[in-house]
């Protein structure tokens, strides 16, 4: 029962993590929110060595990949950390999401 | 030792991104800026002066320290720096990279590369400038 106990409160230890946000912005909300357009981006931090911020980079082009021959509105950044064991390890996690309103069939093909 | 000298830790501070406009009569031209100033963390000059001099020198170290740290409240991102305006002309870098002023994808983000005593504050901004098709 006393290994048991032990050996759950460690891992509750081990696995358990604390999040606060950082930073969170937001652009113009768009009347129409019907698409809704997603990504994520991390990098998992030890003893606080990190090197380079260039995990961000890949989030505009993946929402601009999620949003073809369309506009991107809405857009909310969250910006959080969340710490495992004992600030051991960290991840650095940006959140975005948005709205895709698609440009209408006339406009692409440049019809008036 | 030198390694541990030159090695930087980068913090991130702060990231915006902005609206998404991949409109079809557009193609879009990638820029980035990248603004940075010198930023000095008292408190490890003052622990490394600590370490470095004498007894009698350790005290008076430890009060410059505090006295210059009760100019330096309030919240902040990254270590004080020494000329306030560095990011002021932001808007007119935009728009030296990009005349037209359709800008698209606008990625802010504010960093700190750490070095002993000394920091790097950065203000990054990455987008794209939008150009008419087939002009």
């Amino acid at each position: 029962m006393k290994k048991l106990f032990i050996s759950t409160l460690i891992l509750t230890l081990f696995l358990s993590s604390c999040a606060s946000v950082n930073s969170v912005s937001l652009t113009p909300i768009p009347a129409e929110r019907g698409n809704k357009v997603f990504t994520t981006a991390s990098k998992t931090i030890f003893l606080g060595f990190n090197f380079d911020n260039d995990f961000i980079d890949q989030s505009v082009e993946d929402l601009k990949r999620q949003c073809p021959n369309g506009k991107i509105s809405g857009v909310l950044t969250k910006d959080e950390n969340i710490n495992y064991f004992l600030y051991f390890v960290w991840k650095k996690q940006i959140t975005v999401t948005g709205y895709c309103q698609k440009y209408a069939a006339e406009t692409t093909t440049g019809k008036k | 030792m030198t390694i541990l000298f030159l090695a930087s830790c980068a913090q991130l501070h702060h990231v915006q991104i902005g609206e998404i406009d991949n409109h079809p009569k557009f193609v879009q031209k990638p820029f980035d800026i990248k603004l940075s100033e010198v930023g000095v963390d008292i408190q490890e000059a003052g622990r490394i002066t600590k370490a470095l001099a004498g007894k009698d020198s350790n005290n008076e170290a430890k009060k410059i320290a505090d006295i210059i740290a009760l100019f330096q409240m309030g919240p902040r991102t990254g270590h004080p720096v020494y000329t306030k305006g560095y990011a002021k002309n932001l808007i007119q870098l935009i728009y030296e990279k990009c005349p037209s002023g359709r800008v698209t994808g606008l990625a802010s983000i504010r960093e700190t590369r750490k070095y002993p005593v000394v920091s790097g504050e950065i203000v990054k901004l990455t987008g794209y400038c939008l150009l008419p098709k087939g002009g």
